[in-house]
């Protein structure tokens, strides 16, 4: 029986962007433009979707004058993510 | 990159193993920068102390080298414009192996002028490798491990062979130019 995909993280740009903060402590908007090569429009509503399920905190702040946005996995987030590798090993392993 | 939900699996795990590797590029890059900038300053005080030590024949300079810890992160704060790269485990390792360097050697130089008389570049060459190296180990980058392995090894060698005076300042020129030019290779690498 295969473990079900978690359909917040069954989506490319969601995904990238977890794996991002899962490798990380934490990671400015800019960055995770650059690692993910997404528009700041669409990576900033996923980075939404992704706070408002608890997965991710994003802290608006400034870094001398210029503004900055910082992505943390949480605990949440970190747990959903291994379950998901685990679900995806479930999958190429049959 | 878009929301596609239509993902294989296979496809999944590509997306992460890439994503993942190129963020440890992302941070041994941001590691790069840092070793030519530590590099550059290193070498700038050592060849001013030695310069000064030999044409006044005075040791005294050496208390330049107290100096070069806060005009390190004053030059860190204006290269990087106050832009922090990404964060993980490794680069937080680096950063305090530095640091400990950073209290090591000043605290172990002043011992040694005020109480403990002990052949200095010898210890500091040591720890500065070890702290490459060790650097090296956290990043799995060969380079970098070599090189710290030359300069702790090689200099504190040389540190004995060495007759005591302002020649063994261009040690740090050595390990200086050894640091830059890892950094160098690791952002050609990239």
């Amino acid at each position: 029986m295969f473990d079900k995909l978690d359909p917040l993280l069954h989506s490319e740009l969601r995904l990238a962007v977890m794996s991002v903060l899962v490798g990380t402590d934490e990671a400015d908007f800019v960055y995770l433009r650059q690692q993910t090569g997404a528009t700041a429009g669409n990576l900033s509503v996923q980075l939404d979707k992704l706070a408002a399920a608890g997965y991710i905190t994003v802290e608006k702040g400034f870094q001398g004058k210029k503004p900055r946005t910082t992505c943390r996995a949480t605990d949440t987030g970190r747990n959903a993510f291994a379950a998901y590798v685990e679900a995806l090993r479930s999958y190429i392993g049959q | 990159m878009e929301t596609n939900n239509e993902m294989t699996p296979q496809r999944s795990l590509e997306l992460i193993n890439e994503t993942l590797e190129a963020n440890r590029k992302a941070i041994i890059a941001g590691s790069g920068k840092f070793l030519i900038m530590w590099g550059c300053l290193l070498l700038v005080f050592s060849l001013a102390v030695w310069g000064l030590w030999h044409l006044t024949g005075s040791p005294v300079w050496n208390l330049l080298w107290f100096a070069m810890w806060p005009v390190g992160m004053l030059v860190s704060r204006i290269v990087g414009k106050g832009e922090r790269g990404p964060q993980n485990y490794v680069s937080t390792l680096i950063g305090k192996v530095w640091a400990a360097f950073g209290i090591f050697s000043p605290v172990t130089a002043a011992l040694a002028i005020i109480a403990f008389p002990m052949n200095i570049s010898l210890v500091i060459i040591l720890l500065f490798g070890f702290a490459e190296t060790v650097s090296g180990i956290a990043l799995k980058n060969w380079p970098i491990i070599i090189a710290g392995a030359i300069v702790g090894i090689g200099g504190a060698c040389a540190a004995v062979a060495l007759a005591p005076g302002a020649e063994q300042i261009l040690l740090f020129t050595g390990a200086a130019l050894v640091l830059a030019l890892t950094g160098v290779a690791i952002q050609v690498r990239k």
